[in-house]
């Protein structure tokens, strides 16, 4: 039986230590999870400044808020 | 130049062999697309054709490892080739990534590659005061800007002479590191040089390791006729100068005008009040006002003049900054009564008051009318 790619939550880790200006690059099944990638850096004093989408692919650049 | 069963580098990217760095990239950016694992979670032969085209692409972007492939083939490289799909390849892709998203440098290493730690010096700010004469007629000043220079010492590398700085270990000199965990990758600041690309073990003593000293510069700054508060002037290349070879920022000399003594200035135009007399503003008068470039303008009382009355002068007022023109000079008028008249003098006043049809005598006071009042009452 194939689960279907909506009913699958994958964990994911950011790294321990964050620089101000980042990028980061959600592929595949992650991208589908922006808002909580985007959520736990909201967390970690971040927020987003740009954001794009191409294909299955989101790419994010991150600033200290 | 295929060596035993593993394949062409040039084959696996399709380019040809005079195929430059920048087709060579962009094929392996096509590549890298189709077959990146995570587009192909269940297709090993995808990674499969991802891991060929990144180890061609580690070793052609590279002119001496490329140069040894071209020579002799695979076994130039001695062992090399997957093992150096490391992290460079894969800041390459964050690279190529970048460029996709339209990030620029933020994914991309490129102008830190080219030019190691560069960056522009800092914009400066420098508050220049002017007198309305001075903003008027322009003024060529002289000021004296702290700001940071070049080091001579060491060639505003940082590095004590003799020695020089090393590439980072941790970012192989981009400046920039990038994390993949599974889906996630992370491009961010190298935390090992800060972004430089190069770390300095010997720092220069001069300027412990800036690059740069702090120093008073003499400038010369020409001011245009018609400046008036916070206008900024740019002084292209004046800032503070760039860390290690970076281009100069730019200083922005800030005016602003003390407050004169007679002209008050709105705009391009000025005002100014100019006290008559009684006897100017009842007859009239012709009177002389300076201006502030120092002229000086004739100005016309017409008789019966009133306390307030506004002239205006065309043209008198403040060049235009634009250098269209001047503004006006509004003369307000402010008629000053004498305190201290002669016998004489009020006599003749009171004459001229009763031919006015006026009683000229003095007005009783207060207390005097009081009781008048009350004594009619009785």
């Amino acid at each position: 039986m194939t689960i279907p790619a909506e009913y699958l939550t994958l964990r994911f880790r950011l790294p321990g230590h964050l620089e101000d200006e980042l990028g980061i690059l959600l592929s595949g099944l992650l991208a589908a999870q922006e808002e909580a990638v985007v959520r736990e850096l909201e967390k970690r004093g971040f927020r987003v400044g740009r954001s794009r989408i191409l294909g299955e692919w989101i790419g994010l650049v991150v600033h200290h808020a | 130049m295929a060596t035993g069963t593993r394949r062409d580098y040039y084959e696996i990217l399709g380019v040809e062999r005079s195929a430059s760095v920048e087709e060579i990239k962009k094929a392996y950016r096509r590549m890298a697309i189709r077959y990146h694992p995570d587009r192909n979670p269940d297709d090993p032969h995808a990674e499969e054709r991802f891991k060929e085209a990144s180890e061609a692409y580690a070793v052609l972007s590279d002119p001496e490892k490329r140069g040894r492939y071209d020579r002799l083939g695979h076994r130039g490289l001695g062992g090399e080739g997957f093992a150096d799909v490391g992290p460079e390849t894969f800041v390459d892709f964050a690279d190529i990534l970048g460029d996709l998203f339209g990030f620029g440098d933020l994914f991309g290493t490129r102008r830190r590659r080219s030019s190691p730690g560069r960056q522009r010096g800092s914009d400066l700010r420098f508050a220049m005061s002017l007198t309305l004469e001075e903003a008027a007629r322009g003024v060529d000043k002289t000021i004296r800007v702290p700001r940071m220079e070049p080091c001579d010492a060491c060639g505003a590398t940082g590095v004590e002479a003799g020695t020089s700085p090393e590439t980072c270990p941790s970012c192989g000199g981009r400046g920039q590191v990038a994390y993949r965990r599974g889906f996630l990758t992370v491009a961010q600041t190298c935390p090992t040089c800060r972004g430089q690309g190069q770390v300095v073990r010997n720092p220069c003593r001069a300027c412990g390791g800036r690059g740069r000293v702090e120093c008073e510069v003499t400038l010369q700054v020409h001011v245009p006729p018609g400046v008036d508060n916070g206008v900024r002037l740019r002084l292209g290349g004046e800032g503070e100068s760039g860390v290690r070879g970076g281009r100069s920022g730019d200083l922005y000399v800030v005016v602003s005008v003390e407050p004169h003594e007679v002209f008050e200035r709105a705009g391009d135009d000025l005002h100014m009040e100019l006290p008559i007399s009684v006897f100017q503003a009842m007859l009239g008068a012709r009177l002389v006002v300076p201006t502030v470039l120092g002229e000086e303008r004739e100005v016309e009382v017409a008789p019966g003049a009133q306390p307030g009355d506004v002239i205006r002068i065309r043209g008198a007022g403040m060049p235009s900054l634009n250098g269209r023109g001047r503004g006006d000079l509004h003369v307000h008028l402010r008629v000053v009564v004498p305190r201290n008249l002669s016998a004489e003098q009020k006599r003749l006043l009171r004459e001229a008051a009763l031919l006015g049809g006026e009683e000229a005598a003095p007005s009783e006071g207060l207390l005097e009318r009081l009781r008048r009042k009350l004594a009619n009452e009785g």
